[in-house]
């Protein structure tokens, strides 16, 4: 039986127990993050040296970024096209939705949707075309082929898998999500006045729209686009190519690995592109309308 | 210390000391408890140039383990492995993977990079490590020729023939005239009559310096035509020391 003077004691020892491991697990899990996000940085490092090294494209290697870079580039020219054409009808709806109601002009709504697009929405979506096409099968592959022993072939011939695997695929993934959302960009956009001159949303000329653009157009949209696009397809890319060769066990494990690696790879888009922006405007709240 | 000691069970070796040493291991341990690993504990062994070490394993012993220690991609629990006089310690992985280049080696499984052809595959390593396009080139139609190979094929390895993959494979760790032939069970999936065939291809190579470690559990790959100088070491059982490769005693 337990006296009445005891229980306080009991209580205190549990609820402290109880502490320490909640502590204990929060330590864990965040010392685990650090180490994960270490491990990023350092594979992007690695493949930044290994680029700037001449003597690391040798043909092979060569051959090997170019068919990256088809697949995830070229080859998905198409899906980024459709995938643009259908937020650039939402927004124009959106965006015709606004002018009705709330009474204000096209020239006002113009800016806020040219940036919308340049600056958060076209990075942000080529990032999760190349991540749904690609970077989920970069992973499987890697996955597969250290599973299956072609990793240590490679070694065993003298091929470092890190120059002939990973650098490449960082590579293309990067320059395809830059390019990419140029064209999910444009996608929108023309898809857009499309729309919107049928539903009589925009009453101008293509030339006068186009003008329009090109004088919203400002040096700060770059500033934008290029970090948005590299450093968030640097990060997909390194996640895909890190949780892939990290893989162990069996044929089995590896479905398990790549599909947790592209939800790594999207939690990291978007909070890579949430962080930029809070750095770049330096504000939390991103939209200004009317403003830069 | 180990359960049993073994020495070369047969050898044919004449003095040979004043050729530089290919591959040599210092008093390694090495091995998992698994029952198919090769387990060695404190062994000794020494490989100079144009020598042949034929290792007997038991059928369920797997060889990969002991290669990969022999080319730094797996490391000893205690000892030392070097090849051409260097070591494979430290963190200087081009060194590493300039002397891997050096070793031609013949897998037992796992031998192929499934999405690339087996003509990208046999040429992977020598283009990567800028090889004479024209020096590759000779070697690979001489080879070709040799083993009565119409063409490389272009089929990636999941749709051509386990016999012909084996050859192929055969062929890849020739090109570049290694200095290290690793060969785990080469004869396997093959046909018995190419034995003196490949043999004499080996012979070959020997004579222009490459040093051969030879896994086999097939007593029929003991032909009489495997030039001297070299040994046998037989590494059936429980944990091995095996001292002086170069076929004398301690």
């Amino acid at each position: 039986m337990l006296s009445e003077r005891a229980l306080p004691s009991i209580l205190w020892k549990t609820a402290w127990g109880s502490l320490v491991q909640t502590a204990e697990f929060l330590g864990s899990q965040f010392l685990g993050r650090c180490g994960t996000v270490t491990q990023i940085f350092a594979l992007l490092w690695a493949t930044a040296f290994l680029a700037a090294r001449p003597t690391s494209w040798t043909p092979p290697v060569r051959a090997i970024f170019l068919r990256q870079l088809l697949y995830t580039g070229v080859d998905g020219i198409a899906v980024t096209l459709r995938v643009g054409a259908a937020v650039g009808v939402l927004l124009i709806v959106q965006a015709a939705l606004w002018v009705d109601s709330l009474g204000i002009t096209t020239d006002v709504i113009a800016p806020l949707l040219w940036r919308s697009i340049v600056r958060e929405l076209a990075p942000l979506l080529a990032c999760l075309v190349v991540i749904g096409r690609s970077g989920i099968a970069i992973s499987t592959e890697l996955a597969t082929m250290y599973v299956s022993g072609e990793v240590e072939v490679l070694d065993a011939q003298g091929i470092d898998p890190m120059t002939c695997l990973v650098m490449p695929r960082v590579l293309s993934v990067i320059i395809s999500v830059f390019c990419l959302a140029i064209v999910m960009a444009t996608s929108m956009i023309v898809t857009g006045y499309v729309i919107g001159s049928a539903m009589n949303a925009i009453r101008i000329p293509w030339g006068n729209f186009l003008d329009g653009i090109a004088r919203e157009f400002s040096s700060l949209d770059l500033l934008f686009f290029v970090p948005k696009t590299t450093i968030s397809g640097a990060f997909a890319a390194a996640i895909c190519c890190s949780d892939g060769l990290s893989v162990r066990g069996t044929m089995t494990d590896v479905p398990r690995v790549t599909s947790r690696s592209g939800i790594r790879a999207m939690t990291a888009v978007f909070a890579v592109s949430a962080t930029l922006s809070v750095l770049i405007y330096g504000r939390f709240l991103v939209f200004k309308i009317g403003g830069n | 210390m180990a359960d049993n000691q073994l020495l070369p069970s047969r050898s044919m070796s004449p003095n040979k000391s004043s050729l530089p040493f290919v591959l040599e291991l210092n008093e390694v341990t090495f091995g998992d408890p698994l029952e198919s690993s090769i387990r060695l504990e404190r062994a000794c062994m020494t490989l100079r140039e144009g020598e042949l070490a034929l290792l007997k394993l038991d059928r369920s012993q797997k060889s990969r383990g002991l290669a990969s220690l022999f080319q730094g991609l797996s490391k000893p629990t205690s000892g030392e492995v070097r090849f051409l006089n260097e070591d494979w310690l430290g963190e200087d992985y081009d060194r590493h993977f300039r002397m891997r280049s050096k070793i031609g080696r013949v897998f037992e499984d796992r031998a192929w990079i499934e999405n690339f052809s087996v003509a990208d595959n046999l040429l992977l390593a020598s283009r990567h490590h800028n090889a004479s396009l024209d020096r590759i080139e000779r070697e690979l139609d001489f080879w070709t020729d040799y083993f009565g190979i119409q063409e490389i094929s272009v089929q990636r390895p999941a749709f051509v023939e386990h016999s012909s993959l084996q050859i192929h494979q055969w062929i890849r760790a020739f090109l570049g005239t290694p200095a290290l032939l690793i060969l785990e069970r080469p004869m396997k999936r093959v046909s018995a009559t190419l034995l003196l065939k490949f043999v004499e291809a080996v012979n070959r190579l020997r004579r222009k310096g490459a040093a051969v470690v030879w896994f086999t559990s097939n007593e029929s790959d003991h032909c009489n035509t495997i030039a001297s100088p070299w040994f046998e070491l037989d590494l059936r059982g429980e944990r091995h020391v095996v001292t002086n490769g170069d076929g004398t005693d301690e």
